[in-house]
C-alpha cells in the first residue's frame, strides 16, 4: 500500500514544517508540490494516502485538489487556517509542528475507503490508475529525447502519438491533469518541435519526477541534508521536488543513507579569507550552531574527500558553493539548485 | 441500438464498449483501425459508428470516405471521436458527412447520451 503524503503549498515555511515533522515518521514519504498543477498531477499519479492542502489556497484550487483526492481515495486534509475544514475535507491540521507531527502519526492508521462496488468503471479505472506512473515515465522519456534532438522526426512522431493517446484517454478515465499535460505536449509538437517551446519545458518539469522510474517513492532517493530553518527547508524541497531528491533536516547523530550533499544555513561569510587563491571562504556563523560544529559534522554518508565539495552555504542574501567558492544571490537559489544537485548526483561516488 | 466504436487506443475502446453496453437495449462492437472498421461495419450493419479521427495508417477521415463509398455502409451515421478539434475542424467534419463530434475526454458513463445527442443534431 502506498503510504505517501502529498503536501500542496506555495509557502516555504509551511512546507518546511511538514518536512521537519515528517522526519520522525519515516514510514511516510512526503512529496512536496509547490503549485496546484503539480499537486493535482502528483495526486493522480501517486495515489497518496493523504493530500494536505494549504488553507491559504483559494476555493477553486482547493476544489480541484479535492476532486483529485477523491478519485484516488486519498484523505483530503486542510493544512493551516482556523475553524472547521472546508466542505469535502476530512480534517484541518493547525500549522504547528506538534499538530503536524500528531496528524502524521494518526495517518499511519488511516484506511482508504473501499472501492465502490456500484461503480461499473472501478476495475478498469484501477487498472488505468496502476499504469499511470509508467505512462508518465514513457511520456517523459519521449519528451526528453525530443528536447535533446528536435530534428529527430521519428522521436517527434513517437512522442506526439503517445501524448495524443494519453490526451484522449486520461481525462476519460478520471485523470484530467495528466491529460492536460499530455495535451500541452501534443499541441506543442503539432506546431513543430521547438526546444525553446515553453509548453514543452513546463511539461518536462511536471513530468521530471517520472523521467527515470515509474514511481518516485518506490525507490530510494538521493538525500540532501539540511542544517537550517524551516523556511529554507521548504524552499529547498519546493525547488528540488522534481529532481528525485529528498530533503531531510539535519539532526545531531543522524546519518542519511544515500546522502549526496549538505546544505547549511549561515548568517554571513568571512570576507577576509583567501579569495585570490580561489579557495572557498569560511562561514562565520552557522544558524543555531557554530563554525566548530560544521567542521565536525557527520559526513560519513559521503566519502571523506567529497564531503567538503558537496556543500552549499546559504546566507541571508547570498549563497556560496563550497567547492568553488562561487557566490550568487539567494534569490537565484531556485534557478541554480537543479544543476548543482544534478552535478552532485552524477558525480562519481 | 448497435454501435461500432473505432479507436486505435485499446483503453478508449474498452471504456467505450463498457459504457455503451450498459445502456438498456444497446450492443456494441469495436475495431482498432480503419480497414477492420470497414469490414466489420459491412458485416454487422451497426446503427451508428463512433470513429476516432487520428489513427495510424488509415485515419478517421479516410475511413469515413471509404464507408461512404461502400454501398452496405454508406448510410450508417458516423460520429467522430476526437481529442483535438476546433470549431473549423468540426465544421469540416460535418461537411465531409459526419453526423456529429464527441470530444475526448468525455464522461464515460454518459457516452450513450452523448452519442444520441450527436446523432440528433442533424437528424
Amino acid at each position: 500500500m502506498n503510504n505517501s503524503v502529498i503536501v500542496v503549498s506555495p509557502a516555504s515555511q509551511l512546507l518546511g514544517l511538514v518536512i521537519e515533522a515528517s522526519g520522525e515518521h519515516e514510514e511516510h514519504n512526503i512529496l512536496v508540490a509547490p503549485t496546484l498543477a503539480e499537486g493535482r498531477l502528483f495526486t493522480e499519479l501517486l495515489a497518496p494516502l493523504a493530500l494536505l492542502v494549504d488553507a491559504g489556497l483559494g476555493k477553486e484550487p482547493q476544489e480541484l485538489l479535492l476532486a483529485a483526492a477523491h478519485v484516488v481515495g486519498a484523505r483530503p486534509t486542510i493544512l493551516g487556517g482556523e475553524g472547521d475544514p472546508q466542505s469535502g475535507f476530512r480534517d484541518r491540521i493547525p500549522a504547528t509542528p506538534e499538530s503536524i507531527r500528531a496528524s502524521l502519526a494518526q495517518l499511519c492508521t488511516y484506511q482508504r475507503p473501499a472501492s465502490d462496488n456500484d461503480d461499473p468503471l472501478a476495475v478498469i479505472r484501477a487498472r488505468y490508475a496502476n499504469s499511470l506512473g509508467q505512462k508518465a515515465t514513457d511520456l517523459a522519456q519521449r519528451l526528453a529525447a525530443i528536447l535533446s534532438d528536435p530534428a529527430d522526426s521519428a522521436a517527434n512522431q513517437a512522442a506526439q502519438k503517445l501524448a495524443h493517446r494519453f490526451r484522449g484517454s486520461a481525462g476519460t478515465y478520471g485523470f484530467p491533469t495528466f491529460g492536460e499535460v499530455a495535451a500541452a505536449i501534443d499541441n506543442a509538437l503539432l506546431d513543430g518541435p521547438d526546444p525553446q517551446d515553453a509548453r514543452l519545458h513546463k511539461a518536462a518539469s511536471q513530468l521530471a519526477l517520472w523521467s527515470t522510474g515509474a514511481n518516485p517513492l518506490a525507490t530510494a532517493w538521493p538525500v540532501l541534508s539540511l542544517s537550517g530553518g524551516q523556511l529554507l527547508l521548504g524552499e529547498l524541497a519546493a525547488h528540488s521536488q522534481g529532481l528525485r531528491v529528498a530533503v531531510k533536516p539535519e539532526r545531531q547523530g543522524t546519518t542519511h543513507r544515500g546522502c549526496i550533499g549538505r546544505i547549511v544555513e549561515v548568517d554571513g561569510f568571512d570576507r577576509a579569507t583567501t579569495a585570490a587563491t580561489g579557495t572557498s571562504e569560511t562561514p562565520t556563523t552557522i544558524i543555531n550552531t557554530t563554525i566548530t560544529t560544521i567542521d565536525s559534522m557527520d559526513d560519513s554518508a559521503i566519502p571523506v574527500d567529497q564531503a567538503r565539495e558537496r556543500r552549499l552555504l546559504v546566507g541571508a542574501d547570498e549563497v556560496q558553493i563550497a567547492a568553488t567558492g562561487e557566490r550568487f544571490a539567494r534569490r537565484a537559489l531556485g534557478d541554480r539548485l537543479p544543476a548543482l544537485i544534478e552535478s552532485w548526483i552524477s558525480a562519481p561516488r | 441500438m448497435k454501435v461500432l466504436i473505432v479507436d486505435d487506443d485499446r483503453e478508449v475502446r474498452t471504456l467505450g464498449l463498457l459504457s455503451l453496453r450498459r445502456a438498456p437495449g444497446w450492443s456494441a462492437l469495436a475495431a482498432a483501425d480503419g480497414p477492420s472498421a470497414i469490414e466489420l461495419a459491412g458485416r454487422e450493419s451497426p446503427q451508428a459508428i463512433l470513429l476516432d479521427v487520428q489513427m495510424p495508417g488509415m485515419d478517421g477521415l479516410q475511413t469515413l470516405a471509404a464507408l461512404q463509398k461502400q454501398a452496405s455502409t454508406s448510410t450508417i451515421p458516423v460520429v467522430f471521436l476526437t481529442a483535438q478539434a476546433d470549431d473549423d475542424d468540426i465544421a469540416r467534419y460535418r461537411q465531409l458527412g459526419a453526423r456529429g463530434v464527441i470530444r475526448k475526454p468525455f464522461p464515460p458513463l454518459q457516452l450513450p447520451e452523448l452519442l444520441l445527442a450527436a446523432l440528433d443534431q442533424k437528424a
